[in-house]
């Protein structure tokens, strides 16, 4: 837990910052994905793996999560209309009589049809989503945190002792 | 100082790899260590409230390598004796194909079922669940199977010939008739025939009136006829009386019209109040039923000793059927695999898409079941087997089934068999079930408990079959029940009752039940014949009908005293008006046929002296040319 509390901790410090933007977009990515896929499939636990192992901002990628979680509940209704639609096209019958006997791909549970459901919405949004992200935070940055720093509260706090052994202890701790 | 350069990190997170595999560790530890416990808790937690009494599960173990889960020495409660256990098993357990897990199906090949005991004692006694309150049922067919259920038990005949026979006094019961349908009827009709006897006044006054049949009089009482022998004065004098008769005619015909129009509006007001004596007999039937009268049909004698027990065995039937249903829905119409199962939206739906030869989404292939009579003799001798357990039948191609033959010599239950077999193949599921039991015993049951009247029996043996379809929501069960060895308790609080019972029960040795159950409530039919219902209604028979003729009596005494006051009131009413309104009808009839007659007699009066004078002057001038 403290893991990822640490996580999310440096997401907020790192959207202060004027780095990593591609990291904190792609890991909103991941975490969108994350969030609108059921706990316990095979897409959560790959999609988990790959936000530790790949260098995109897990704490992003776990807010986002948090959020998605409570829009997909929300959305349900949509995502089960979406995917039962989807699982109902003849077309694509054949395909999903193939795959629903094929090992692993049943454990994503896509014949469920809020699962199949999120899951197109979760696919179709991500490059928007990506490139949202990015235009998101980088006017966050530019509309936000430029004028909180130049704001006379922030200058009298930034000029404070307490301010300042603060960001003592940071640059020697972290 | 020259500042280190810092390496720039590649996409790959490499120093999260060992925290990575520590979560993983951490996650097989908890495997390893605790999820059986807390699947066992799981089981028992669930299967509790299942059950309504604690379930205990003595170990469980389970192994993904392997594929296996077993659990045993499991305990379930019986809520009735808490400190025995309803049934208990040495041990379950499953084989999983691992082929299957990976394709996100569960199959199991083969499973065991052994060690089954009933009636053992418990160690400490089972916590028992309160029952739930009303509010909380959950489906609508619960609620109704619920309240079917209370109507029979609320049903108690022999209370209800207790308290008949200790002395009924419908004066004392009724107290009063209150909203009576004949009075109300009577008050209704009194209202109409006061707007009725305007509208017929009105219709009396518009037609001719005596007035005007005296007019018509005096004008021909005032004509002069005859008294000249011309025959021009003589047309005259009758054209003026026919001009009268003319005028005359109209009016007894508008006099006729409206007497006709009067005579069938009476007709009809008179038609309704012929009604209130088919709404004294609605108000009579409503009166009895209200006082509850004891029926002296021996299948409702039946229904009331044994219809709460038939209905509690036809619920349980439905709500295995319906699990059944739920869990292996049959297939659709025209599709290759069954329609899923209607959730609610945000749950969504599952689809399976089948094909031959394939997995379905669960499939217990076999199970067998065996016990054998150990040491302490609790354990039963069992066999059977279920086979096909499978959420997509169409596509496993064979129906569930299910057998057992055994007996439990401890409990005295011998004689158990059992098939089921539950066809989800097509698209109308059928369900049959044939179980009978040779024999088994019965610590103590009451058929009829109120203050008035206990009776049941304390011990008995009995025997008994039951033979079952479930189809399209229809639901037929045909049980019979024998029981023998009978104990009977008997108290009642009336004399005669009490002695008819206990002759009753010296005389039956053995005691037949069949019932029939089609449907499921509100639209369930029941139908419960017993030996004893017809023995307690046969010695009942004489003593209970001279009671019943005399409340029916008295009853229709005291509906009578309330409702014959106003209805001769209206009678007569009604018979005053009809007399005026047709009195002056006939008058004004009678008149016009007094006007009639003297109008015929002045015509008759022209013609003979048109006649007369005719003659006298053929006459003359017959004497002219003679020359007389």
């Amino acid at each position: 837990m403290s893991l990822i509390l640490k996580q999310v901790f440096s997401f907020f410090k790192l959207l202060n910052s004027d780095q990593g933007t591609g990291q904190i977009a792609a890991g909103m990515v991941c975490g969108m994905i994350l969030g609108l896929s059921p706990v316990l499939s095979i897409q959560a636990i790959l999609v988990f793996v790959a936000i530790f192992l790949f260098r995109v901002q897990a704490g992003a990628a776990f807010t986002t999560a948090a959020l998605f979680k409570v829009i997909g509940f929300a959305l349900a209704p949509l995502f089960d209309g979406v995917g039962g639609w989807a699982l109902q096209l003849d077309a694509l019958r054949p395909l999903y009589t193939e795959v629903y006997q094929a090992p692993l791909i049943p454990l994503t549970r896509f014949n469920h049809s809020v699962v199949m459901g999120s899951g197109i919405v979760a696919v179709a949004l991500a490059a928007p989503f990506y490139f949202l992200c990015l235009h998101l935070v980088a006017t966050y940055r530019t509309q936000v945190v430029a004028r909180y720093k130049a704001s006379g509260f922030w200058k009298l706090w930034s000029g404070t002792g307490f301010y300042q052994w603060y960001c003592k202890y940071e640059a020697l701790h972290g | 100082m020259a500042e280190k350069k810092s390496k720039k990190k590649g996409p790959v997170r490499t120093e999260a790899v060992v925290p990575l595999l520590v979560i993983f560790g951490l996650i097989a530890l908890y495997f390893t260590l605790f999820f059986d416990w807390q699947l066992r808790k799981a089981f028992e937690w669930g299967a509790t409230y299942g059950n309504g009494a604690e379930v205990n599960v003595g170990y469980l173990h389970t192994s993904f390598l392997h594929g296996t889960f077993e659990m045993g020495a499991i305990q379930v409660t019986d809520p009735a004796e808490p400190e025995k256990n309803r049934f208990s098993v040495g041990r379950v357990n499953l084989g999983f194909l691992w082929d299957a897990l990976l394709r996100g199906k569960v199959v199991i090949p083969s499973a065991g079922i052994t060690n089954i005991a009933v009636g053992t004692h418990r160690d400490h006694p089972g916590r028992v669940l309160p029952p739930e309150p009303p509010g909380m049922i959950s489906t609508a067919a619960a609620a109704m199977w619920r309240t079917a259920r209370e109507k029979a038990m609320k049903s108690s005949p022999l209370a209800d010939f207790s308290q008949f026979l200790q002395g009924f006094d419908p004066s004392k019961e009724l107290k009063e008739l209150k909203n009576l349908k004949s009075v109300a009827k009577i008050h209704e009709l009194s209202q109409q025939l006061a707007q009725n006897e305007q509208v017929w006044n009105q219709t009396l006054n518009s037609i001719p009136t005596q007035a005007d049949f005296d007019r018509l009089q005096s004008e021909l009482g005032g004509m002069k006829v005859g008294g000249t022998s011309n025959p021009l004065e003589l047309k005259k004098q009758a054209d003026e009386i026919q001009k009268v008769v003319s005028e005359l005619k109209g009016k007894m015909k508008a006099v006729e019209y409206g007497a006709n129009g009067l005579t069938s509006e009476m007709s009809n007001f008179s038609k309704s109040v012929g009604q209130v004596d088919d709404l004294m007999k609605e108000d009579m039937k409503e009166a009895e039923s209200g006082l509850k009268l004891p029926s002296l049909n021996p299948k409702d004698l039946a229904q009331g000793l044994f219809g709460d027990s038939v209905l509690a065995k036809a619920e349980q039937a439905q709500k295995y059927a319906d699990l059944a249903h739920k869990y292996m829905p049959p297939k659709a119409a025209g599709k290759p695999n069954p329609e899923p199962a209607p959730r609610p939206r945000s749950t969504g739906r599952v689809f399976e898409f089948g094909k031959p030869h394939g997995y379905p989404a669960f499939w217990l292939q076999k199970a067998e079941i065996s016990s054998k009579l150990d040491d302490s003799n609790e354990a039963g001798l069992l066999s059977g087997e279920i086979r096909d357990a499978a959420s997509n039948q169409a596509q496993v191609g064979r129906p569930m089934v299910m057998e057992l033959k055994g007996e439990f010599p401890r409990a005295r239950v011998n004689g158990i068999q059992l098939m089921a077999t539950l066809d989800h193949r097509s698209e109308r599921a059928v369900d049959t079930v044939r179980a009978s039991v040779a024999s088994f015993p019965i610590a103590g049951r009451d058929l009829s408990h109120s203050g008035d009247v206990s009776f049941g029996f304390s011990k008995a043996s009995g025997s008994g079959s039951v033979e079952g379809t479930y189809s399209e929501g229809v639901m037929r069960l045909v049980a019979t029940s024998q029981f023998h060895d009978l104990d009977f308790q008997i108290k009642a609080k009336s004399g005669p009752l009490e002695s008819t019972l206990k002759d009753v029960a010296k005389e039956l040795k053995t005691v037949t039940v069949k019932a029939t159950a089609e449907g499921a409530p509100p639209k369930l039919r029941m139908d419960i014949e017993s030996n004893l219902a017809d023995a307690i209604t046969r010695g009942l028979q004489h003593q209970l009908q001279a009671k019943l003729d005399e409340a029916h009596k008295r009853i229709q005494a005291m509906l009578d005293q309330q409702v014959n006051g106003p209805k001769r009131e209206l009678t007569s009413k009604m018979d005053a008006v009809k007399s005026k309104i047709f009195g002056e009808v006939d008058a004004r009839k009678k008149k016009a046929t007094s006007v009639q007659g003297t109008a015929d007699q002045k015509l008759a009066s022209t013609k003979g002296g048109a006649t007369s004078g005719a003659k006298n002057k053929a006459a003359s001038n017959l004497k002219k040319k003679l020359k007389l």
